[in-house]
């Protein structure tokens, strides 16, 4: 053997690993947030007035950015978050640059909080409060999509009118409902109080008084979580089957999936006797004008017996029109009886037999293909919440019950789906990797003998 | 003159009356979610929250068997412009419809009840455009057990079962009168809870009865272990059959391997 040949086999066993490793680690990698996921934008005042104590002696900024901290550390990590401060590099002297000193330290992503942390920490007191020039920056970072929400906080009234931070304020809101601006008062005056309820109001927020820094964490913690209260679609991933018989098994739990107009989910839950079947299916419109277009189409969800019967019993089907309103999210629940026993217990029940039950989500355009011409083809989120009642107590759990199988078909766009692990192409490879480290090994072993 | 006139609408703005809903007193500020998922869970009281333009807010109660959820919403809407032709007019936002709807544990909108016999569980808030407010009342069906849903002959097609109710706020714009700019209201919610609480679980299955005699056919998949293959009456499942290729494939991987460095070695021995 040569030693380009002994090279290549360690190439090969090293590709291998590679192979693997990518295998292992692609579950983990990051993904772009979900369209309509909301963002916000902090605008923190860091001007020269921020260096006075708070009153509880401490530095009104060193005040201001644990609050920043504090709030950073207690929203979801992958919340879309920005930090931009005004004042804090430039003398209040000359009044331009003074009043152009606003910058992005945080840019909005999700968050790392060392980073951010390090950012926040890093600006000091200094300069003017140039209140509009960073509101109108501010607006940019938000980009034009989405909810979006900014926050300012300000100790003082904007010291480099015209233009106003009010008026600037109505131009940003004149965006549309999904930008608001939010005002708190940090130990302000009455003047400040008076500009920054006008900015609020204008953008379409409210304002809040701080007059201490545990005050101000309360409020920055308060309008975050009003600003994240869009109905961000929430789940495991998954994709049901196409019909019965591919029908993906779940376990009890939350879930989250993707349905174009006119097609159908399928899932599989296996019961017990004397377990019954609890489901609810919500859909997401992902834009708020979705009611506009597709006020005809109609959801239904249905439990189905292994029999593949849908039986015609109360409350284990509904359906009705998913997106009546604006802004608006119904639900859809379906109920099967106990398993096997009492009034089900006789075999000509519907709900007699313990096995394998179907929970069936179909979503129905209207004939004129409203529903599926308002995305363009794309996916509507739907939200599957599946109980066992009667199962350890009922309480629900992915971790209860037959685990997730792996679905049939691909996955649609933007859902990943955990219910396809590595795992087989894993083992595959594996083997194939042992194959060729087990030549490599014996061809290193031959030629050592030969040596 | 341009910037006058925009201080002079700033001005106007200001000048708005005070809001027409008092906060009361004992209201106990919240933040309701912006999902079923993260609703927030509340007991009787009265609470003061806000509801944005285009935006539903769930907050969710838990209720027991007996028990009945009455929630009142008001919600201050001094601060819309209901003139048409004042300043800071918007349409969108003085044509706004309000929503409160009750929903049942399943997430189900009670009042969609194809018998209407819950229609008391949604309300449109009502006001006159220029009172500054508007109000309205949701009432929810009497939780009912779940052995009296399950076990009966219960004849309404939602589940008004034990468990944790959810209540919307919806501030609705529409197509015809779309909100262009916004606005975030204050909302004061007044929960009631009526009557006693009385136990009831969906355990009591487990008390009822199987059947007389073993059912001859469809044997209790759930217990027994999973097929591997398909049969005439059941398909295989193919995530059973692609892990047992993968198994297949990494013995063979490793037995490969093995009689490789077999081969290879006594090859040379042979040499």
């Amino acid at each position: 053997m040569d030693g380009g040949g002994a090279k290549l086999r360690v190439l090969a066993a090293l590709w291998a690993a590679t192979c693997v490793a990518a295998l292992v680690a692609t579950p983990a990698s990051a993904q772009s947030p979900p369209a309509g996921t909301p963002k916000i934008l902090l605008a923190f005042d860091a001007s020269g007035s921020m260096a006075a104590d708070d009153g509880a002696g401490t530095p009104k900024i060193e005040a201001a950015q644990d609050a920043a901290v504090d709030l950073l550390g207690s929203l979801p990590p992958s919340t879309q978050v920005g930090l931009r401060v005004f004042g804090g590099t430039k003398p209040s002297r000359p009044i331009g640059p003074a009043c152009r000193d606003s910058s992005l330290v945080l840019p909005i992503g999700p968050l790392d909080r060392a980073q951010a942390e390090q950012q926040i920490r890093s600006f000091k007191a200094k300069g003017r409060t140039p209140i509009a020039y960073a509101l109108e920056h501010a607006a940019g970072d938000l980009g034009t999509s989405g909810p979006r929400t900014i926050i300012l906080v300000s100790d003082g009234k904007d010291t480099c009118q015209p233009p106003s931070p009010c008026q600037v304020a109505q131009r940003i809101a004149k965006g549309g409902v999904e930008m608001r601006i939010q005002a708190i008062g940090f130990n302000v005056d009455q003047e400040a109080r008076r500009e920054l309820k006008c900015i609020a109001q204008a953008g379409g927020g409210v304002y809040t008084d701080a007059d201490n820094a545990q005050t101000l964490k309360e409020q920055l913690r308060v309008l975050s979580t009003r600003a994240l209260r869009q109905y961000v679609p929430k789940g495991k991933p998954v994709r049901g089957g196409p019909s019965a018989r591919q029908a993906t098994a779940i376990a009890p739990g939350r879930y989250l999936d993707g349905m174009l107009p006119d097609s159908e989910r399928w899932y599989a839950v296996e019961l017990r006797r004397g377990e019954t079947l609890k489901a609810s299916a919500s859909w997401i419109p992902p834009r708020r004008d979705i009611a506009d277009h597709a006020q005809l189409a109609r959801g239904s969800l249905d439990i189905v017996t292994p029999s593949f019967v849908i039986p015609d019993r109360q409350n284990s089907s509904s359906g009705g029109y998913v997106f009546e309103r604006r802004g608006f999210v119904s639900g859809f629940g379906a109920v099967s009886r106990p398993i096997g026993v009492g009034g089900q217990a006789d075999a000509d029940q519907p709900f007699s037999q313990p096995g394998r039950y179907y929970i069936k989500l179909a979503l129905k355009d209207s004939s004129s293909k409203d529903l599926f011409n308002a995305t363009g083809g794309q996916p509507y989120p739907v939200e599957l919440a599946v109980e066992v009642l009667g199962r350890h107590g009922g309480t629900p759990g992915p971790t209860k019950g037959p685990q997730p199988k792996a679905p049939s078909g691909p996955t649609p766009a933007g859902v990943a789906s955990p219910n396809e692990p590595p795992a087989t192409a894993l083992l595959i490879l594996i083997g194939g990797g042992l194959a060729a480290l087990g030549f490599a090994g014996g061809a290193a072993l031959r030629r050592r003998r030969a040596s | 003159m341009r910037r006058a006139l925009g201080t002079l609408a700033v001005a106007a703005a200001l000048a708005l009356p005070a809001p027409a809903l008092a906060q009361s007193a004992t209201a106990k500020p919240v933040v309701g979610g912006g999902s079923f998922n993260t609703a927030r869970l509340l007991g009787p009281g009265t609470y003061s929250d806000t509801v944005a333009a285009g935006e539903t807010v769930y907050w969710k109660v838990r209720l027991a068997k007996g028990q009945v959820l009455r929630v009142k919403a008001t919600v201050d809407t001094s601060q819309i412009q209901t003139d048409p032709l004042a300043d800071g007019y918007d349409r969108g936002l003085a044509n706004l419809n309000y929503f409160l709807d009750i929903f049942s544990p399943l997430r189900e909108q009670l009042s969609e009840e194809s018998g209407g016999a819950y229609d008391e569980a949604s309300a449109r808030l009502e006001g006159s455009p220029d009172a500054g407010a508007k109000a309205g009342t949701a009432t929810g069906p009497r939780v009912l057990g779940f052995e009296q849903i399950l076990a009966t002959d219960y004849n309404e097609d939602k589940f008004p079962a034990p468990g944790e109710w959810y209540v919307s706020l919806n501030a609705a714009d529409s197509a015809t009168f779309p909100a262009d700019v916004p606005a975030e209201l204050p909302v004061e919610l007044d929960v009631e809870v009526l009557g006693q609480p009385q136990a009831s679980s969906a355990d009591f299955a487990k008390a009822l009865p199987g059947p007389q005699k073993q059912q001859p056919a469809s044997p209790d998949t759930s217990s027994g272990p999973e097929r591997l293959f398909a049969t005439a009456d059941q398909p295989a499942d193919p995530s059973l059959t692609l892990a047992l290729v993968a198994v297949i494939a990494l013995v063979g991987g490793l037995a490969l391997g093995a009689l490789a460095i077999v081969v290879l070695g006594l090859g040379r021995r042979r040499t």
